[in-house]
């Protein structure tokens, strides 16, 4: 393909052609529209610097709590002091708290608002749940003011109202009582973010123990009183305070909790303190405070004595903990600017041997990576305790799954699951324990965003580590084609469909794609940094995370915040068409040659070809008299005349002008269609004749006036071979097939399975070296 | 009123998923020219299938010793090939599981082959994989046509979708 086109413009040009997707509502559709409509007004408490307001504020809740473990029963008693200020503008009639363990109430909506099929309880197990055989709500036993008065209270489902006898003033503070039990669910059989998992062998329970006390719900400017209820999926809103907890628990239990403990001398042995004293001065292994011997020993004893656990934790909005005689405990300081921080892991012997190889030193390198991307982490402690196949996150303490097979061997899955739920869970601290966003709200704003910082802690602990999520062309299945039951991300976290994929992995991918493709690194992680030192300890919403990527680092990003987050758009750029041209020197003798050379080479019509054989003469053949003029002009002949005007026309240019044109140059236009929807910067590798290569980037604003076709002009000094758009696979683009000029075809799995097959294995290999060595 | 009596399933272990959940499965088909079948690739989160399998007593070895347990290996063609159905003119295509490969991003993938069969214009394909266990699963296929891709999504309430090659 060539053209010869008298060309003499000396830029670059971008040609814009007509919409063609018409608005029936004649209202502005482009993608680049600012989100003024989308986001909340600014003001006083939220600046449109996506920055806290000047009036900004926040509630606080403190609580001073006792409970009591059963291991004979599997009940939690407790009874709680909370303490809640209301820094608010606004007096209080009422306060709201959160009853979240009702959703396990026997008449709980969330098993009512489940869509059922029959065929959905084909399993005994199914039936048991369906059946709603255990009651694990909360038995309120007194909701009173500190001089004993019972105050007057309502439940409703997953919430209780205390209503008060005269409201709270802006600026005071209110305490009040409350004492409550509840029997815990079996995590195994029933499902849960907590509760307790049984080891039928050894009649032996861990306890991974969370939502577990009636809990203040967030008071602040965007919503009043977070008041949406728990139906399992969308997690917590919860305010920061100050705890004061004492954990009774059978006395041979080990305990891990939110916090630091307060009273070593009355729960651990002298040789327990001694070896956490030694952990404290050795960063370079885990020290054991409880090793696997003595835990096998302790499993063994079922002792009836208690003793109570004592913890402090200071400015978290939580508090969890983890309770077994089963537990082997270990423990390494690691040091985040100056804060010495105790990682540590608990674990039963049932988690070895890839627990006690790898968990407290993954908790280390999380809090280090986080910390580097994030802000410091604040708090004195960060636990991981060993629950088999789920991860859950709460301040300072986790629970994580990844157990090997009894006989202590374990697959590679396994272990990088495990890494993997480690690093994500201890990085929940940041996001939303710290960095403390409406989880009942909106899901991805904690589990995106720690998605995504989970990434660059993988790719930080191994080279090429295998992150399931991060990596653009990882997303690029689940956004493509059909959109049914696909939500954008900006969707409340119970009416999301494919919760994995929407609130974990596209904000993870879409903020990858920030930082390598859109923003650039270095802008990318001082906005992101600026972010989560703003919104550290407060309550951010998802405009303020736009509104402060975007003030931190000088792009507008309200295109690409609509496109990922507010649409089921997918990444498809096709590049629909090259066309190559050269400039016209103006030299007679170059171009006439030139233009010879090119119709000799033009394809000819078959009739032409046959013509040639079956037409014996031609009437001017047989009678050349009958030529004229035209007939006989050599077109490709220069005359004096074409020299004329040729220097003529050299006249008139500058040197620059002649150099261009005689400077041999190819123009190459492309065209762009936008097939997903979604704008995004065209990455274009261009692969020369003589085996170079040069990648273009240009910003996804070339989309701005035309949102779905754009063309582009190159000039280059040799020939081109190839175009490839995206081949680094950074925008997620879902069908690589329209990438390339000439047209490259994606290859199936099926077909890299079958190239795999056909090459002998290591062991053929390793034989025929054997077998030449033997020749 | 007709009475049904269903069929309960008493497996060992009860598991339950973890919240981090991903309930999707993607496959790819293409009709090779070559060899004149059709070539599909079905790409699965190995931790949902597991539970998978449990759930319906169908015990297997763990998913990377599985393509040498012949055993495990025909637990898991009865499922893939009751979860991904090909039919030509109503007629149920056979497909042979040729390949298992399991990698640790916790995907496992299942290659499988038709007979030789001319190029079908038109399949219909039934592709229900873990449906009846997550409810939440949705599928989605990737067919390959020339040079082009066509994607079809697969939910609960839409298991079948006539596709054109």
């Amino acid at each position: 393909m060539r053209y010869i086109y008298l060309f003499m413009a000396t830029v670059m040009t971008t040609l814009v052609f007509g919409q063609e997707h018409p608005n029936p509502e004649n209202i502005n559709n482009n993608k680049f529209r600012q989100l003024y409509q989308e986001l909340p007004t600014p003001n006083v408490y939220r600046t449109a610097s996506g920055a806290p307001g000047h009036e900004y504020y926040q509630q606080r809740a403190s609580y001073d709590i006792e409970v009591e473990l059963d291991d004979e029963k599997q009940i939690i008693r407790g009874k709680e002091r909370i303490h809640y200020e209301n820094n608010s503008p606004d007096p209080l009639r009422y306060l709201w708290l959160q009853l979240d363990q009702n959703v396990r109430a026997q008449n709980s909506d969330s098993k009512l608002i489940n869509v059922e099929r029959m065929e959905d309880f084909r399993s005994l197990g199914r039936v048991h749940r369906k059946m709603f055989e255990f009651d694990g709500g909360y038995k309120i036993e007194y909701v009173k003011a500190t001089n004993g008065e019972a105050m007057n209270y309502a439940i409703n489902k997953t919430m209780l109202r205390i209503d008060l006898e005269k409201p709270l003033a802006p600026g005071k503070t209110i305490s009040f009582d409350l004492k409550w039990w509840y029997n815990i669910n079996d995590r195994m059989k029933i499902g849960g973010r907590s509760g307790y998992e049984y080891f039928e062998e050894e009649d032996n329970y861990i306890y991974t123990i969370a939502q577990w006390f009636p809990r203040m719900c967030v008071y602040n400017d965007v919503e009043g009183w977070q008041n949406k209820q728990f139906l399992g999926r969308g997690e917590f809103a919860l305010p920061f305070g100050d705890y004061d907890v004492e954990i009774t628990v059978p006395e041979d239990h080990i305990v891990g909790a939110t916090g630091v403990l307060q009273n070593q001398s009355n729960v651990l042995t002298s040789e327990q303190r001694k070896r956490m004293e030694a952990a404290r001065n050795n960063d370079i292994e885990p020290t054991f405070i409880v090793t696997e011997e003595e835990a096998r020993e302790n499993e063994q004893t079922k002792t009836t004595a208690t003793k109570t656990w004592k913890f402090k934790a200071e400015n978290v909005r939580d508090f969890a903990f983890a309770s077994s005689r089963k537990f082997i405990w270990d423990a390494m300081p690691v040091n985040i600017n100056g804060n010495q921080i105790m990682a540590m892991s608990y674990y039963p012997k049932e988690g070895n041997p890839l627990w006690e190889q790898y968990s407290t030193e993954v908790v280390v390198h999380t809090l280090k990576t986080y910390s580097k991307y994030t802000i410091d982490y604040p708090y004195p402690v960060a636990i991981s305790v060993h629950a088999k196949s789920i991860g859950m996150e709460y301040p300072m303490i986790c629970f994580n799954g990844g157990r090997p097979q009894p006989d202590g061997t374990y697959s590679k899955r396994t272990k990088y699951g495990m890494l993997g739920v480690i690093i994500h869970e201890v990085g929940h601290n940041f996001f939303p324990m710290i960095i403390n966003s409406d989880e009942r709200q909106w899901t991805w704003m904690d589990e995106g965003l720690n998605t995504f910082v989970q990434y660059l802690t993988e790719q930080e602990w191994e080279r090429d580590y295998p992150s399931r999520r991060g990596p653009a062309h990882l997303i690029a299945d689940y956004m493509g084609g059909d959109k049914e039951y696909i939500s954008p991300i900006m969707t409340n976290s119970e009416s999301i469909w494919q919760f994995g994929n929407n609130a974990y992995g596209k904000p993870a991918t879409a903020l990858n794609i920030l930082r390598e493709t859109v923003m650039g690194r270095e802008l990318f992680d001082h906005a992101f940094k600026v972010y989560c030192e703003r919104w550290a300890f407060k309550h951010p919403t998802p405009a303020d995370l736009f509104r402060t990527m975007e003030d931190a680092s000088g792009v507008d990003l309200d295109w690409f915040w609509r496109g990922w987050f507010y649409t089921t758009d997918h990444v498809d750029i096709s590049l629909s068409s090259v066309k190559w041209f050269q400039l016209n020197t103006g030299n007679p003798k170059v171009e006439k040659a030139f233009q010879k050379e090119q119709d000799e080479q033009a394809d000819e019509h078959i009739g032409v070809t046959r013509n040639e054989k079956e037409i014996k003469e031609t009437v001017t053949e047989k009678k050349p008299e009958l030529n004229d003029f035209y007939n006989k002009r050599d077109i490709y002949k220069v005359d004096p005349l074409d020299e004329k005007e040729y220097q003529e026309l050299k006249g008139r240019l500058t040197q620059d002008d002649i150099e261009l044109l005689n400077s041999g140059k190819h123009f190459y236009e492309l065209q762009f269609d936008n097939i997903g929807g979604l704008v995004m910067p065209l990455i274009i590798q261009v692969q020369f004749i003589d085996g170079s290569e040069e990648i273009i980037r240009i910003p996804a604003e070339i989309w701005r006036r035309n949102n779905y076709h754009v063309s582009k002009v190159f000039i280059f000094d040799q020939e081109v071979e190839k175009f490839r758009v995206d081949p680094y696979l950074e925008t997620g683009d879902t069908d690589l097939n329209n990438n390339s000029w000439p047209r490259e075809v994606e290859p199936t799995r099926f077909k890299l399975f079958r190239e795999k097959q056909s090459r002998e294995n290591p062991m053929q290999r390793q034989i025929r070296i054997e077998e030449m060595e033997n020749n | 009123m007709k009475i049904m009596r269903i069929f309960l399933l008493f497996p060992f272990v009860l598991l339950l998923m973890s919240f981090h959940e991903y309930f999707m499965s993607f496959a790819e088909l293409d009709y090779n020219e070559e060899s004149n079948r059709l070539e599909v690739s079905i790409s699965v989160t190995g931790h949902d299938l597991e539970e998978y399998m449990k759930e319906k007593d169908m015990e297997i070895v763990g998913l990377e010793s599985c393509s040498t347990d012949p055993i495990s290996m025909k637990k898991l063609a009865q499922v893939i090939n009751n979860g991904f159905q090909l039919f030509l003119d109503e007629e149920k295509l056979q497909l042979d599981l040729v390949g298992l490969e399991v990698n640790t991003k916790d995907q496992a993938t299942f290659y499988l082959v038709s007979r030789e069969i001319d190029q079908p214009e038109k399949l219909k394909v039934r592709y229900d994989l873990l449906m009846n266990y997550f409810i939440k699963q949705q599928n989605k296929l990737t067919v390959f046509t020339g040079n082009k891709k066509e994607f079809y999504a697969f939910l609960k309430h839409k298991p079948e979708r006539i596709i054109e090659l």
